[in-house]
């Protein structure tokens, strides 16, 4: 059965598209990421325009994420504070990255930089999963411990201005660091149509030193902020968010991710993260070849607007 | 009637003042006036239908063009660079109609001669397009327009001179087009082009819109009138549903 996307202007199988959505879903409930790096590239490869698929992946990733962190939130493992200096970084990323982002589709680059993050991106982060997830898995073999990390370390960090204590997260830090990292996933959020969890996350751990189970709250928080204001700024700029593609995909994913968290308890989180790199390293490979390989046609058209 | 119809030719220039209109006449109509293009419209064919009223001898030809509407488009070519392929020039064109569709009785090189074909961009290679580039590079620029033709019919929205005008009696004709799910919304033309031994006698122009319908119509037209609505919609949506499925799929 054929859908049309009225935004996109399309036609395209309704069960296509509930299917991606349901596979986008089982892997972010199975891996615990948002999933959005793999949603807009799936999108690109059933034909959908670049743009549209940035756009449209946000949107749904608005649901995922309210969904997400409202159970983080009953289980109080959100630092609130911490998300709302996050996400005001994050509102100005995502404001300049949909500002670029309608500067390089006048250009007709759009299509370009979207598959180059995404080759970038997830080339990198792909490789580090696998490397580590081997190492664990080696070091599991031998039976040997993995070497603590440091609880504080000190650094040119703490020297910036404007400190605030984070009570949840048990931080007394600079809130610049925090709106920083917010303000560069925000600008990922707005040209890739991603959530960032994948940068934000590591980036949280490792940079901020915050515990780890307010992580994933606390992120999601600031995603579900950065992805509706990735929504808004997209509609109103470039005319990019199908809200008929972004909710069939939400109704598939909804479903797929319940079914993800289920199939993802019984196995262990280095082959969970081991598997999670190879997807991602797969579907890096895949848009590096779509710019490598000679195209089918050197050809394109975009109708503009107007007479 | 007659009269009416020619003033209307000259009106829209299909006639020019200087030409000699014998007492020939044409009328069209086609099946549908409007299309409607719903969630699960996967195209549709449309009749156009006419008399022709002869009066005197000669071959008389019908050519029938079903033309859409006419929008800037932007052709570009990508290149090997760094490594990788990428967008390295781009020309636009004005007045390229979005769907482009013709039916004769027969060749058109056989109905008239060229520059009457050009006059009325009877055919693809007529299409008056122009680019806007400051310095046209004549061997770039066909090469340009060549591939805005061939993708356009790639997309089965440019057909050419490819489909037959049939009389079922001495003086009534139908012309089939069938148009794909992808033509572009907007005004289309339907002309009709009266022709007696190679000169044109009679013309006729009626309007066909293809418009969204439904629940696509209503949320194309806000989110390019009233995005701003559009984007605080679409958050809200995606909102209550997020809400939604943590209330339905909460852990106890």
């Amino acid at each position: 059965m054929q859908i049309y996307l009225p935004i996109a202007e399309l036609s395209i199988n309704i069960f296509l598209l509930f299917g991606m959505g349901a596979g986008v879903g089982f892997l972010s409930g199975m891996f615990g990421v948002g999933g959005g790096f793999v949603m807009t590239p799936l999108l690109i490869f059933a034909g959908v325009p670049p743009a549209v698929a940035v756009g449209s992946a946000a949107h749904q990733l608005v649901a995922s994420s309210v969904s997400a962190m409202l159970a983080h939130l009953r289980r109080g493992s959100v630092d609130l504070l911490m998300g709302a200096v996050m996400t005001v970084g994050g509102l100005a990323g995502s404001a300049i990255g949909s500002w670029i982002f309608g500067l390089l589709r006048r250009a007709g680059q759009v299509d370009l930089v979207i598959s180059l993050s995404f080759v970038v991106f997830l080339g990198a982060m792909g490789t580090i999963m696998l490397f580590e997830s081997a190492q664990v898995m080696l070091r599991g073999r031998d039976g040997m411990a993995p070497p603590r990390r440091k609880l504080h370390q000190h650094g040119w960090v703490h020297g910036l201005p404007f400190k605030i204590r984070f009570r949840k997260s048990r931080l007394y830090i600079s809130a610049l660091l925090p709106a920083g990292i917010g303000l560069g996933v925000g600008l990922l959020a707005s040209i890739m149509g991603v959530g960032g969890g994948f940068i934000m996350v590591p980036a949280m751990i490792y940079l901020l030193g915050m515990p780890t189970q307010m992580v994933i709250g606390t992120s999601l928080l600031q995603i579900a902020f950065v992805t509706a204001s990735v929504t808004f700024f997209h509609a109103l700029n470039t005319q990019t968010v199908d809200v008929v593609l972004s909710m069939v995909l939400l109704t598939g994913s909804v479903i797929g991710a319940q079914l993800g968290v289920r199939a993802g308890v019984g196995m262990k989180g280095e082959h969970l993260r081991g598997l999670l790199g190879v997807l991602v390293v797969a579907v890096a490979l895949g848009l590096a070849w779509g710019l490598v390989a000679a195209p089918a046609d050197l050809f394109s058209l975009t109708t503009e607007a107007g007479t | 009637m007659r009269g009416r119809l020619l003033a209307l030719a000259c009106l829209c220039g299909l006639i020019g003042p200087g030409q000699v209109v014998l007492a020939d006449t044409l009328a069209t109509d086609i099946s549908s006036h409007l299309v409607q293009i719903s969630s699960s419209f996967t195209g549709t064919s449309l009749l156009v239908f006419g008399a022709v009223e002869a009066e005197g001898p000669g071959r008389r030809d019908v050519v029938v063009v079903l033309r859409g509407p006419e929008r800037p488009v932007t052709v570009r070519r990508k290149e090997h660079r760094f490594g990788i392929w990428l967008n390295a020039s781009a020309t636009t064109y004005g007045g390229v109609p979005g769907f482009f569709a013709v039916a004769t009785t027969r060749p058109l090189d056989q109905v008239a001669a060229p520059g009457e074909l050009a006059r009325h961009q009877l055919d693809i290679p007529y299409l008056r397009l122009e680019a806007n580039t400051t310095t046209p590079d004549p061997a770039a620029d066909a090469d340009f327009r060549g591939a805005l033709v061939r993708l356009k019919t790639a997309e089965g929205l440019y057909g050419g001179a490819a489909l037959p005008v049939t009389f079922s009696a001495a003086n009534l004709f139908r012309a089939e087009f069938r148009v794909p799910s992808n033509m572009p919304p907007g005004s289309y033309k339907v002309e009709a082009y009266l022709y007696r031994d190679g000169e044109l006698v009679a013309a006729q122009s009626s309007p066909l819109f293809v418009d969204k319908s439904g629940l696509e119509r209503r949320l194309f037209t806000l989110s390019r009138q009233r995005p701003a609505i559009y984007a605080t919609v679409a958050i809200i949506l995606a909102v209550a549903a997020g809400w939604l499925a943590a209330y339905v799929f909460r852990r106890p």
